[in-house]
């Protein structure tokens, strides 16, 4: 009844973007689990989750987040958070994982950081 | 002058996971009508998605023969939506989610749905009874 979740991983400017259409929940965990083990055979310390715009997070999504940020972070790995609508990043905001990632407009800011 | 009603609404859903989207496409809808601005309506949708959640999985342990009951009431200046499983009390004293502790490994990483349900609805209130089981009452008010 959830809304499909599509997930994409890949290479591109010497970042790896996994794009995920569809709303990050319990359901995608081992996709996500997957992807960012993907992402992280790309010779890049930069990750970007590439959101659809109208991608909706709940409590098991922030907790799929964080346990990705904290591996990131033993992995020396940065994380970029793009495609998020207004309450999606209200939501990082609240709960703190703002603090712990960078969120952008789009991949081309992260190409000049 | 406008008139004064109070509509009541419920649904009865099945404790599988998944069809919590109802509850939530419901609420929403019944925000709109009302006239609630769309930021509150996305506030609405998360909570009543992790009040359904826990209800599910928390309260009636998923077992796909008992029911999720939700009550939608609309009043004048206000939206109130209960929450009702059959289970056991669902501890909603608990530790305090932080950040900085489950990035250290001090905390598991999961623990967020009363501290959403919390954050981003007006009122909240908790209630469990063993004939009753659980009860999660939120409300938002429309402030105009």
């Amino acid at each position: 009844m959830q809304r499909d979740c599509t997930i994409n991983t890949y290479e591109s400017d010497n970042m790896a973007i996994i794009s995920i259409l569809g709303d990050l929940t319990s359901s995608v965990e081992e996709s996500m689990k997957k992807a960012y083990k993907k992402a992280c055979g790309y010779k890049t310390d930069k990750i970007i989750f590439k959101f659809d715009g109208k991608s909706r997070i709940n409590s098991t999504g922030i907790a799929i987040m964080i346990d990705i940020v904290i591996q990131s972070q033993e992995e020396n790995r940065k994380i970029f958070i793009t495609g998020v609508s207004k309450h999606f990043h209200k939501i990082f905001d609240l709960v703190g994982l703002s603090r712990y990632t960078t969120i952008v407009e789009s991949e081309e800011e992260v190409k000049n950081l | 002058m406008e008139a004064i009603y109070h509509d009541v609404i419920e649904l009865s859903v099945p404790s599988r996971l998944g069809l919590e989207k109802v509850a939530i496409d419901a609420a929403a809808s019944i925000a709109k009508l009302m006239g609630f601005s769309e930021d509150r309506i996305e506030d609405l949708k998360t909570a009543v998605e992790e009040a359904c959640i826990n209800s599910i999985e928390h309260g009636n342990k998923q077992n796909h023969n008992t029911k999720v009951l939700v009550e939608l009431i609309a009043d004048e200046n206000k939206l109130q939506v209960d929450i009702h499983d059959m289970g056991k009390r669902i501890p909603t004293k608990i530790q305090i989610p932080d950040i900085d502790a489950k990035m250290a490994k001090r905390q598991s990483s999961r623990g967020w749905g009363l501290f959403l349900i919390k954050s981003l609805m007006d009122e909240v209130k908790f209630d469990w009874n063993p004939e009753t089981g659980n009860m999660t009452r939120m409300v938002i008010y429309l402030k105009k």
